[in-house]
């Protein structure tokens, strides 16, 4: 008689129906963290705030597919109207000041410029295009846009952009190296020139998490209200991803996000977490997907140091899988059950020790339980918890997880 | 990094709050007790003083004077 390792195991294995959500193939999740809808609707999932001027807006899962996300914080900036340098750089005699052109006059010599107020900040990448008419060199007439920090100064705080020495319409690609709030034009030699049709054609920016929805119904979102430690999730002008699929970028240096108390108190064990997640680089280190917000309630998934550094979960004790952690993406499936508790990588079991009996009132995702060490390095795409042993429905919960990242 | 240096968490998240509020950051925006409300957050130091990131902030001359380059953070008593 043939006997399956499900029904060893005591578990009923679930066939998933086409189209089934996580929460509909496990329902009554305490809290569910993830980019994509885990409900079959389409509900929030992040609040992102963009870097060009710090304003914030909430998306939905359809709101990343669909690109508004990544518009939002790509959104061009108002161009001022054009004005002359000031201070050393003030020799050009300007005309025709708009917010699309001006014309320059340098015959008096001396080093001048002129340009545009528009902010950006360290890292973006703006495409400007504009229209150059009336060149006329007295003496190697030579400008060149670059983004500035002040009408004062032409020290360049972008990279990129060139020079130019006749008519004509040119295209520029400006990386900022730090922040600035001036585009101008700058040259030390003598001549005139008109700039028309100025335009910023594209302006490529980095977004960052302030919230990430819980999905279950239960309102424990987790949030990060400190600029410094916000997750990424829109990097120079992209959606950060891991394997085609939405994700968040935590620096490994003082990025998470965290919740002080679920809304329905402490979670006892047993508890069933499913995570995917990635490391950028594989060390022999403490890093933290996940803990406890404070101690000792603390259920936690970690890269820890035993051996050469493995992956391990904790519920008051380290159970570490014995083997060597990677770098690769992984789906953590963490039943924390004292003596009953499992840590399985990909659908395998890796450990089945003891991991003591605690549970959790709050969780930090990134870093330590006390949000000053054990920080995540890498990226963090889906946290779905359950103050329940989900064994059950666990074949069939990593089967919809893999089936949406193709993790193993 | 530069650090300011407070005796009370109180007075670091009120010097944490006013350059959050200068940035223009959404949750003084928009008043609704949600969004982005600090730049750095205060960390507590061994000695129980509580040290504040000031590396990019906006600081006067009496803050410039008083910044230090380095902190020794609370011990985690429980090391998982």
């Amino acid at each position: 008689m043939h006997i399956s390792l499900d029904s060893a195991l005591g578990r009923q294995r679930r066939l998933n129906s086409v189209g089934e959500s996580v929460l509909q193939i496990a329902p009554n999740a305490a809290a569910a963290y993830s980019l994509r809808s885990l409900t079959g609707g389409d509900p929030k999932v992040v609040r992102v705030r963009r870097v060009i001027d710090n304003a914030e807006s909430d998306f939905t899962a359809a709101g990343i597919s669909s690109g508004a996300l990544v518009n939002f914080v790509n959104n061009i900036q108002t161009v001022g109207t054009a004005v002359n340098g000031t201070g050393s750089f003030d020799n050009y005699t300007v005309s025709n000041l708009s917010n699309t052109g001006f014309s320059a006059d340098n015959s008096a010599g001396g080093t001048g410029s002129a340009g545009f107020p528009y902010v950006f900040k360290d890292e973006d990448v703006l495409v400007i295009k504009y229209t150059v008419t009336n060149f006329s060199s007295t003496s190697s007439l030579s400008p060149k846009i670059r983004g500035t920090s002040s009408t004062s100064s032409a020290t360049e705080v972008t990279s990129g952009g060139t020079i130019f020495t006749a008519n004509g319409t040119y295209t520029d690609t400006l990386t900022a190296t730090a922040d600035g709030t001036h585009l101008m034009f700058a040259d030390g030699n003598t001549g005139s020139y008109t700039i028309s049709d100025f335009e910023i054609v594209s302006h490529s920016s980095n977004g960052f998490v302030e919230t990430w929805y819980d999905q279950s119904g239960n309102s424990n979102d987790v949030t990060q209200a400190t600029a410094g430690s916000q997750p990424k999730i829109v990097n120079a002008g992209f959606l950060v991803k891991v394997g085609s699929r939405a994700s968040f970028k935590f620096d490994g240096s003082s990025d998470f996000l965290a919740r002080a108390t679920y809304t329905q108190g402490e979670l006892s064990q047993p508890n069933t977490f499913f995570s995917v997640a990635e490391l950028d680089a594989y060390i022999d280190g403490n890093q933290k997907t996940y803990d406890g917000y404070q101690t000792p309630q603390r259920n936690m998934l970690q890269l820890n140091t035993a051996g050469n550094g493995q992956f391990a979960h904790f519920g008051g004790i380290v159970a570490a899988t014995g083997e060597d952690a990677d770098a690769d993406r992984h789906l953590f499936t963490s039943l924390l059950n004292g003596a009953s508790s499992d840590l399985r990588i990909d659908g395998t079991s890796k450990t089945t020790a003891d991991t003591s009996a605690r549970g959790m009132i709050g969780i930090v995702i990134g870093a330590n339980h006390n949000r000053l060490t054990d920080f995540w390095d890498g990226d963090i795409q889906e946290i779905i918890i359950y103050n329940s042993n989900q064994s059950s429905t666990t074949p069939a919960v990593e089967t919809n997880i893999n089936s949406h990242y193709s993790i193993f | 990094m530069l650090y300011l240096i407070y005796a009370s968490k109180e007075a670091a998240i009120e010097r944490a709050d006013e350059e959050g509020k200068e940035i223009g950051f959404d949750y003084w925006i928009e008043d609704n007790g949600q969004g982005t409300r600090w730049l750095t957050y205060p960390d507590e130091t061994i000695d129980h003083m509580w040290a504040l990131d000031v590396t990019d902030y906006d600081l006067d001359e009496s803050e410039e004077s008083s910044t230090v380059n380095h902190y020794t953070p609370l011990p985690d008593p429980e090391d998982d």
